[in-house]
């Protein structure tokens, strides 16, 4: 009988934690992780500059468009290793960058073809195993 | 008075052989040896007067009027010729009686409803409540399998996982989080429906009286003849019946 009356408690009490718990999760309401493909919150990428290199090999001296930009780690809801998808808007070409320098968030997108005065844009996702996240663009003029 | 019920019809038999002899000495005996089925317990009233349990008796030649009577079982009037001279054998297998049979029945049902009240409310209560720790137990585990998943949404970096785990893997945990939560309510409220009908049904059982066997046909038969009781003592029983059709 004490038995029963514990069993009783234990199950009243866990049927009013099941009751009052939390209920069903809905994923709608999951939006705040910048590798989520749905992910809303702010713009995940800010660009940090962009200027001509010059790259010297032999027998020719080359000009190269460089853009910086760097990925605001703070967004991101745990450490994560991971590289940017770039789809250059002006040639439609697409690139996969891994950080520069290596392991931090900063990332160098390198065109051959410099554009002055003009903006370039870039379309940048996350990218990881394959999969990449929202897409954001930036845009860079070379004065 | 008579003494012990032995010694009383031994002198009650003795004194009717004494009476027979003299009033019909001319009159020959003979034997009869009765095989009355149950054995050990088997009555007999030989003439509608002497109440006897001898497996073999003496008796006057010509039809005797026997009246055969066992615990539980009918009276059976029969007559029996005695040979004199001889030894005849009589077997006699009495029935069960009605009110003995109905009994049996109704002690056989009580018997076994007392069984089934006795163990199956609270098998089947237990059984109710292993369902409901079943249900409840997989709830709970339902319920940390979806807490797992917000976490795995919050430490993933795999865009792909991210849409297969809101697409499919929450929707699934969803829905088996509302059928397990459903099954421990359901389950727990059969729990406690079948605990308090096992509870009402162990109340009722103490009020429960087991059916008790009237031997009729004893009063009928004791009835039939007087009977010598223990410390010189006898009892003279009755027994009648008004047909009420």
């Amino acid at each position: 009988m004490k038995t029963l009356r514990t069993y009783s408690t234990a199950l009243i009490s866990t049927i009013a934690l099941l009751g009052c718990g939390k209920g069903e999760l809905d994923p709608g309401t999951l939006t705040n992780n910048p590798f989520d493909p749905d992910y809303n919150g702010p713009a995940v990428f800010e660009l940090d500059t962009t200027f001509l290199e010059v790259v010297v090999i032999p027998g020719a001296t080359l000009l190269n468009q460089a853009i910086v930009f760097h990925a605001k780690a703070e967004l991101f809801l745990s450490d994560a290793a991971y590289s940017v998808r770039v789809v250059d808007q002006m040639n439609g070409l697409t690139y996969t960058l891994d950080p520069n320098p290596t392991n931090t968030d900063r990332f160098k997108y390198v065109r051959s073809e410099p554009v002055i005065g003009a903006p370039v844009c870039l379309e940048l996702r996350l990218f990881n195993n394959q999969s990449a996240a929202r897409a954001e663009q930036i845009c860079a003029t070379l004065q | 008075m008579i003494g012990s019920s032995g010694i009383g019809r031994g002198i009650l038999f003795a004194g009717c052989m004494v009476c027979l002899a003299l009033t019909g000495a001319a009159q020959n005996t003979g034997k009869l040896r009765i095989f009355c089925e149950p054995a050990g317990s088997c009555s007999y009233i030989v003439d509608g007067k002497h109440r006897l349990t001898d497996r073999e008796i003496t008796l006057m030649e010509g039809p005797h009027t026997f009246v055969f009577w066992a615990p539980e079982r009918r009276m059976h009037d029969t007559t029996l010729v005695v040979v004199a001279g001889t030894t005849t054998e009589a077997r006699v297998q009495l029935r069960y009686s009605e009110e003995y049979i109905t009994y049996r029945h109704r002690a056989d049902r009580f018997t076994r409803n007392e069984r089934w009240i006795q163990y199956g409310p609270p098998l089947v209560t237990l059984g109710a409540g292993a369902w409901s720790a079943m249900s409840i137990t997989r709830a709970l585990k339902a319920r940390k399998d979806l807490d797992a998943l917000a976490d795995e949404y919050n430490t993933s970096t795999y865009p792909a996982g991210i849409t297969a785990l809101k697409n499919e893997r929450i929707p699934d945990a969803n829905i088996e989080l509302r059928q397990a939560r459903i099954a421990a309510f359901v389950s727990s409220g059969v729990f406690v429906a079948t605990g308090a009908a096992s509870y009402l049904i162990r109340r009722h059982r103490r009020t429960r009286i087991a059916p008790a066997f009237e031997d009729k046909e004893k009063v009928r038969f004791d009835g039939l003849v007087w009977v010598p009781g223990t410390h010189s003592a006898g009892t003279w029983a009755m027994g009648f019946t008004i047909p009420i059709r």
